[in-house]
């Protein structure tokens, strides 16, 4: 039988010509994607593979608590500071530390920059040229491009002496052969919609976005000590409070650093609303096809674990900015209670991952997880003695696990949160999304798309970038008040833990929902799970066969031209999928027909 | 830990999590421990950072990066790249992704106008990345040493140190 139909509801068929991508990244998001097409080149059955085995969990046994965050730090170059505040969170959770005001919002004003920080890189350096086309910039009036600025934003970099100079630029590196980061674009592809003025403007604010993320980085660097890899503290914030201290001598925070950090959180919303935000709303309104494409989960099943406390050691929805929880079969007024303690709640299968359990068709909590490899390829496998063409997903197919928020398939990122939020009544949320759609002369329905999840990740960050300056004020006044306390040392010393603990340490990491369950025996790290945002969006199938969000979201995609997938790359990359991927097509006799870069 | 202008930056990129492939953090924890280095040379572990180690690469007046990397060579065996040779070595045989992250990083600054005068790459041939959680393997734990001496000859070269 080549149809079948989902539990979740999608009907996958894959008797059609298959397609294989398969991204050579060795952080968390490597990854593999098989689709079928159809006679009319529709994509009709899509398989998302995780291609290399993560293997954190068992270096983790034995370290000392008070060091995971260090360690987890490097499982991915990007996500850095998500895992390592995932980790104090678990441990300071299982050992029940309660951390200072202070230091609840440091942690927020980091991660809130960490949020307008990545979605500008992602918008901008990795999605932005699915829908830019860098060489028809080339041919744009500077004349016009610059009147189309004026026409959308006060933005002051906007004349045609400054685009003329940008397309210059562009030009001297096109014309070297080396293309650096605009090399293997699919340019001139027949689905690229954006007039040459629109392709200009979009890579001059490319480059000025590549300068402008310097700026934001310092705030990384001043609470943590410094960047790359800030430091971070079990019960608090490494940084002491010293508003009387002067130049850069230690760690402390002083008043000349805080003023930084005030200056950068401005520039940073100016930015966004005047950069990033109309360059969104334009690109967009080019591409109203890509509202209704991709959607996959969103429509259905929605899962956030909540981020922001605005009060320290509070992580109800009464203290969260963004609230936790979860969206169940497209109903917005019903907001699920998401409980990461719940053994019923989140649980990871197995049946086609590479993994062992003691009964594949069963469910684990994280805190009772297993992670013994067992790879073993289905017998419908296609592959040579060099490379597997195609994989069986019938079998065991991904190093990734299926994780299920009572039994649901769920969809995590950026998407998700600010559905959420709207649904939980976030009166700001409600107004930006709400406000965006409205340009756009689009429905609420038509965030659950490519394009919506692109726009809700800009919209959250202008959101978070509103945020960061009055959490910055907010610390600023705090301090004003005599309260300088940044770390609750009373539980550092092991002495004072009792023998066993168990701990949960959650974080909505700007790709989506990542959470870190630990034990901890006599001192030592005894079990450590993560469970990051792209296993849930890369999920293979579980035991009933529902489907995962990337695999839901690329079904009934049509493609223009086969050999070149740039569709397929519009919907992956619209999950912000962990870091760059090189891909190769393989055709149906499984000959290498292109190399795709997957920005 | 911001560089300033005009700053000499020695940055050792990889993950250190992969046995071989954190061959340049190693070099920047080593040379951290001796701690002898002139105030105006800057050490920066970049671990697997690609793109946001865009500001670090822009400030830098001159760089010398460490690195894991696979000419076919005996393990421990040590290259040496300078300027132009270093994003097309990159770009025709990455090692993993930190590499490709990092080709583009200096093309970004060159993009933006931002680059370094002058830029080596110090690399050692691998035997293993594949161990999670392993240390450096024997042969490339030695080539630490004779890759700092490479390093201090390169800045004696920069003049950034004085003749031994």
């Amino acid at each position: 039988m080549t149809q079948t139909k989902t539990p979740n509801g999608f009907t996958l068929d894959d008797s059609g010509r298959r397609i294989a991508l398969d991204p050579v990244t060795r952080i968390e998001g490597h990854m593999r994607v098989e689709v079928n097409i159809d006679g009319s080149n529709v994509i009709r059955n899509a398989v998302s593979v995780g291609t290399m085995w993560r293997g954190l969990e068992p270096i983790m046994k034995g370290r000392d608590p008070r060091d995971a965050w260090a360690f987890v730090q490097r499982i991915c170059g990007v996500c850095t500071g998500v895992h390592a505040l995932a980790s104090i969170r678990a441990v300071e959770n299982a050992l029940a530390i309660q951390i200072p005001t202070n230091a609840n919002t440091i942690r927020n004003i980091m991660h809130l920059a960490l949020y307008v920080h990545d979605h500008l890189v992602h918008f901008y350096h990795l999605h932005a040229l699915d829908w830019v086309d860098v060489v028809s910039a080339l041919s744009a009036s500077p004349k016009a491009t610059s009147e189309l600025q004026q026409s959308i934003s006060p933005w002051p970099h906007s004349s045609p002496g400054y685009f003329k100079d940008v397309q210059d630029r562009v030009r001297k590196l096109v014309g070297s052969g080396q293309l650096g980061p605009f090399r293997n674009g699919y340019w001139g592809h027949a689905t690229y919609k954006l007039p040459p003025a629109a392709n200009l403007m979009a890579v001059a604010h490319y480059i000025e976005a590549l300068n402008f993320q310097r700026e934001i980085v310092k705030i990384q660097a001043v609470f943590g000590g410094k960047n790359p890899h800030p430091m971070w503290l079990v019960g608090g914030v490494p940084s002491a409070i010293n508003m009387h201290a002067t130049g850069s001598s230690g760690a402390s925070i002083n008043v000349e650093r805080m003023n930084l950090v005030a200056s950068v959180a401005a520039q940073s919303l100016a930015f966004i609303e005047q950069v990033y935000i109309p360059d969104l709303l334009a690109i967009a309104s080019f591409y109203p096809e890509w509202f209704k494409h991709g959607g996959g989960l969103a429509s259905q099943n929605l899962l956030s674990y909540g981020e922001f406390p605005t009060r320290a050691n509070d992580d109800s929805n009464a203290s969260l900015m963004l609230p936790r929880g979860a969206i169940v079969n497209g109903d917005l007024k019903t907001l699920h209670e998401v409980d990461l303690r719940d053994p019923a709640h989140v649980q990871e299968f197995v049946p086609h991952s590479w993994y062992r359990y003691p009964d594949d068709k069963a469910g684990l909590h994280p805190w009772d997880g297993l992670t013994e490899v067992d790879f073993r390829l289905g017998a419908k496998t296609r592959q040579t003695p060099d490379k597997i063409e195609a994989f069986d997903e019938s079998a065991k197919y991904s190093y990734i696990k299926a994780p299920r928020w009572k039994g649901h398939a769920m969809e995590t990122g950026p998407l998700a949160r600010m559905v959420i939020a709207y649904a939980g009544g976030n009166a700001r949320v409600k107004e930006l999304v709400d406000g965006a759609l409205g340009k756009l002369g689009l429905p609420l329905t038509a965030l659950f798309s490519t394009l919506g999840r692109t726009a809700a990740r800009g919209l959250e960050a202008q959101w978070a970038a509103e945020q960061l300056v009055e959490q910055v004020a907010y610390l600023q006044a705090t301090i004003k008040g005599g309260n300088e306390s940044t770390a609750n040392t009373e539980k550092w010393s092991p002495t004072t833990w009792p023998a066993t603990a168990k701990g949960v340490g959650f974080c909505e990491a700007p790709r989506g929902a990542l959470g870190h369950w630990l034990h901890i025996k006599n001192q030592k790290i005894e079990n450590y799970q993560c469970v990051v945002p792209t296993t849930w969006n890369a999920s293979p199938r579980d035991a009933q066969g529902n489907i995962g969000a990337y695999e839901a979201a690329l079904l009934g995609v049509p493609l223009a031209d086969p050999k070149k997938p740039l569709e397929i790359l519009r919907v992956i990359h619209s999950f912000d999928p962990c870091l760059a991927c090189a891909t190769h097509v393989i055709g149906p006799d499984g000959g290498e027909l292109t190399v795709a870069r997957v920005l | 830990m911001m560089a300033a202008d005009g700053n000499t930056v020695l940055l050792g990129i990889g993950n250190v999590l992969w046995a071989d492939e954190g061959f340049g953090p190693h070099v920047v924890a080593r040379l951290q421990e001796r701690g002898d280095l002139p105030p105006a040379v800057e050490l920066v572990d970049g671990g697997t950072q690609g793109l946001y180690l865009l500001p670090l690469v822009q400030d830098a007046a001159r760089m010398i990066v460490f690195d894991a990397v696979d000419f076919g060579r005996p393990p421990g065996e040590m290259v040496v790249l300078r300027d132009g040779a270093i994003p097309a070595f990159f770009g025709q045989r990455p090692l993993s992704l930190h590499q490709t992250g990092f080709t583009d990083v200096l093309a970004a600054a060159e993009l933006t106008g931002r680059c370094p005068r002058a830029i080596t790459l110090i690399g050692v041939q691998y035997a293993n990345i594949e161990t999670w959680g392993g240390g450096l393997s024997a042969a490339v734990a030695a080539a630490i040493d004779p890759a700092i001496e490479m390093s201090r000859r390169e800045l004696q070269s920069w003049k950034e140190m004085p003749h031994a």
